[in-house]
């Protein structure tokens, strides 16, 4: 069944790009800026579990673990040192995004050079055998891979709805100049964002690490899906992105059909260039107008 | 009448920023549109000079119609304008402001190269210093518009909009922020101007300020004209002085 | 060995020069966010390339053609994203040239795909053809010269003055009776034009073309050569092209792996662009902040 096949890897690529973009999304809303390093923690999270894990034989668990820390850690880190002080002087969103691309080449390419070019492989489950369902075949690894990233948006969008942390962080994401005023310090809720997002960037790079394989320009090829999927939902949203990243995956694996196969990444951005163009608010934004500066 | 205004209309969701906003505006004379604030004057000006599309109306220029065309295709058929807030190229000089206020086919780019390299450009110098000793502005051409004060942009905004060809001024709020001294500078300009045959429509919510001044004065709320006359009728005008002290 | 090894560094000068100041013509005089400018450096080679080589069009003629429909494509991007403004101006820009990117990877009966174009000629001229790189790097300082005289006036006429008042406030103008549209459509296209003989340049003293010289990395570069030169400065980026070509060159004679030398000439290039951006917003000779 071809077509159940198609669905499969649809959901499949959607949950990983979902993944992405929902760190990115998260980012974004609170902070009005685009974040493009985000896709390096992706790439980053991988390559430090490959590290204490494949080469200095970490048990996996406890490796995943300082893994997140250290990607929530790096992306903390990235808003302290870069993206906070263009702020505080007031830098328009062109700059913030300059400098994101600056740090995202910069930290592809440390990878590249302590990691090498070459493609790195986890096998910690070894190869399993594919499973049947309704005609297509699908590995434990990419079922979970569905399943963990439902369980971690359905948590994230419970934190961003239930919690006073969340609400507080929507509540920037909605006016940042009013919520100083109410109290909230939106220095710390810049921060958690940053880490949160990362963090989720981590568990996407783990994923990726044990399904595929790892190669350190891999971040720049996610972020470009991520952000896609996020501009196809709303960029000012996080369940939007989300949406709008399963929208891609599927676009990509029945795209195929009517297009040759070799202009599969061809079509992330063309829907890319698309919507910017004519629905720059995306499928589920608020149209408020295309913002100025 | 040089500029005809009839019936604009424009609505943001249920607010009626203008409502059906019909008015006429004489030549060689001060017209103010006085009213309080929110009742739809530099939205109509913006409206005018195209800066927002109106739901309905229509605006005539010299016996032209104006109303479907582009904001830049309006200001060379002849109406300057000035902003409350000014709005100036921050990186170029006061000089630079006027030259391409006062030069009209610097868009042709190729004419321009070949005006560069074979012939020498049109000097203007003379032009520029005229205009800015008009509006009192005693600052070096070279001065960039970063450098200025807040009253010195204002006068350099109301050079280039009286240095732009023009058959007719409007001026949002001329004297709003400006020190008393600089307030009376910019009245005598004002009247200088209208000596000089300019025909000048000003906006102003402070009644008081446009008495002495203007010719004619039309008074709006909620977006409609609910007053004109001169102003020593509108003065006494109950429905005036009721939207003035109710609003 | 040396003497070769400096002309080919002073040719590559001499050609990202040309591409640096017409995007700091679009970005810094007319204030137009276009990280799309790689794709038009792209679009000049392919174009001069698949002209000289498939469609045997002499070199001078391929070179303009190459200029005027890049120029086309530019004028395509700036009317596609007239409504767009800061950011979502420059990722419209960087998603062109992604698309544009993709269809060098995948229009593979023109573009040979990821194989790229080799044996690319070298330029003739009635019959007489560049025969070294010597004569190369002439022919470049003298096309560099041109073009770069050409933007020099341009900037600095009283059009020029007007792209600069677009920049600062584009209703301001509008005001003033100019269409602003039109101003920026025309920037837009004398600054592709520029990219896309420049890319033609590039192609043919390279001889080989292939997708991956018009990435990401390649916008971070001459992102990285403008700012740092100073945004509307052309002395800047001249100045600055050839710092950030030459700087990474020093790299050589350290005893590193070739492997290491890519990825490390990257990390120069970015930390060079966030030390400015952070620390020196002006760049080394512009007047105005980058904002």
């Amino acid at each position: 069944m071809i077509l159940a096949q198609l669905i499969a890897n649809s959901i499949i690529i959607g949950s990983i790009y979902a993944l992405v973009a929902a760190g990115f999304a998260l980012v974004y809303s609170t902070n009005k800026f685009m974040h493009f390093a985000h896709g390096v923690m992706v790439a980053f999270s991988g390559y430090m579990l490959f590290l204490m894990f494949s080469i200095l034989g970490v048990n996996f668990y406890i490796s995943c673990f300082i893994t997140l820390i250290l990607a929530g850690l790096l992306g903390w880190i990235s808003y302290r040192v870069v993206y906070e002080p263009l702020q505080k002087r007031k830098s328009s969103n062109v700059i913030l995004l300059i400098a994101s691309l600056g740090l995202l080449i910069l930290l592809e390419n440390t990878l590249m050079i302590f990691f090498g070019p070459d493609i790195k492989t986890i096998n910690y489950f070894g190869i399993a055998k594919g499973i049947d369902i309704l005609g297509a075949i699908v590995t434990p690894i990419q079922i979970a891979i569905i399943i963990i990233t439902l369980v971690l948006l359905v948590g994230l969008y419970f934190f961003m709805n239930k919690s006073k942390i969340g609400r507080n962080m929507r509540a920037v994401a909605d006016n940042k100049e009013l919520t100083s005023i109410t109290g909230i310090n939106y220095r710390s809720i810049a921060d958690l964002s940053f880490i949160i997002g990362s963090v989720l960037a981590g568990i996407a790079g783990i994923l990726i690490a044990i399904e595929q394989n790892l190669t350190p320009a891999m971040g720049t090829g996610l972020i470009i899906k991520g952000f896609t999927g996020a501009v196809i939902g709303s960029i000012m949203s996080v369940p939007g992105s989300i949406i709008g990243s399963y929208i891609l995956g599927f676009a990509e694996n029945f795209g195929v059909w009517f297009l040759p196969s070799e202009y599969k990444d061809a079509i992330a951005f063309i829907l890319l260039f698309i919507f910017l163009l004519f629905k720059p608010n995306g499928l589920f934004g608020v149209d408020k107008g295309v913002r100025n500066k | 009448m040089i500029l005809q205004i009839t019936n604009l209309t424009k609505h943001y969701g249920g607010i009626h920023a203008l409502d059906k906003c019909t008015l006429d505006i004489a030549p060689k004379k001060i017209t103010a549109i006085i009213g309080p604030n929110g009742s739809g004057k530099t939205t109509l000006f913006d409206a005018i000079t195209k800066l927002i599309t109106v739901d309905e109306g229509r605006v005539v220029l010299n016996g032209k119609d104006i109303t479907n065309m582009n904001d830049y295709d309006i200001a060379k058929s002849g109406i300057s304008r000035t902003f409350q807030q000014v709005r100036l190229f921050k990186n170029l000089t006061i000089k630079e402001h006027l030259e391409i206020a006062l030069r009209v086919d610097d868009e042709k780019l190729f004419k321009v190269l070949l005006n560069k390299v074979f012939i020498k450009e049109k000097n203007n110098t003379h032009k520029i210093k005229e205009i800015l000793a008009l509006v009192g502005l005693d600052k070096p051409l070279e001065t960039y518009a970063s450098d200025l004060s807040y009253g010195q942009r204002k006068l350099l905004d109301l050079a280039i909009a009286i240095a732009k060809p023009h058959t007719i001024l409007l001026l949002d709020e001329p004297v709003a922020g400006v020190n008393p001294k600089l307030r009376v500078e910019i009245v005598n300009i004002i009247k200088k101007l209208k000596s000089l045959g300019e025909t000048i429509v000003l906006i102003e919510h402070d009644m008081n300020f446009v008495m002495g001044l203007a010719d004619t004065v039309f008074v709006l709320e909620a977006g409609r004209v609910i007053a004109n006359g001169k102003p020593s009728e509108i003065q006494n005008n109950k429905r005036v002085l009721e939207a003035y002290l109710g609003g | 060995m040396i003497e070769a090894y400096l002309i080919h560094l002073l040719i590559l000068v001499g050609i990202y020069s040309v591409l640096a100041v017409s995007l700091n013509l679009a970005l810094g005089n007319t204030g137009l966010m276009n990280m799309g400018h790689i794709a038009f450096f792209g679009i000049g080679a392919y174009t001069s390339v698949i002209f000289t080589k498939d469609l045997g069009v002499p070199f001078f003629a391929a070179f303009l053609i190459a200029g005027l429909l890049t120029s086309v494509f530019g004028f395509i991007l700036v009317y596609a994203t007239r409504k767009l403004r800061g950011d979502y101006l420059a990722l419209a820009t960087l998603g062109f040239s992604f698309v544009i990117y993709s269809l060098m990877l995948n229009w593979s009966s023109v573009t040979r795909g990821p194989l790229g174009i080799p044996g690319i000629s070298k330029p003739c001229f009635f019959g007489l053809c560049i025969a070294n790189n010597l004569q190369y790097l002439i022919f470049v300082l003298i096309i560099s010269a041109i073009s770069i005289a050409i933007m020099y006036i341009i900037v600095n006429s009283s059009f020029g003055k007007l792209l600069a008042a677009t920049r600062d406030d584009d209703i301001g103008l509008r005001a003033l009776g100019k269409n602003t549209f039109m101003l920026k459509s025309k920037a837009l296209m004398i600054s592709a034009f520029f990219a896309g003989i420049a890319g033609s340049l590039f192609a043919h003293y390279i001889t080989y073309i292939d997708p991956s010289s018009f990435m990401l990395s390649e916008v971070i570069l001459i992102f990285t050569i403008v700012i740092v030169g100073g945004i509307a400065s052309i002395k800047g980026s001249i100045v600055s092209t050839f710092l950030i070509i030459l700087i990474p060159e020093l790299l050589r004679f350290l005893n590193i792996p070739s492997s290491v030398l890519g990825p490390a000439r990257q990390i120069i290039y970015a930390l060079i662009l966030l030390v400015i951006v952070l620390w020196r917003p002006k760049g080394l000779f512009g007047k105005i902040d980058l904002e």
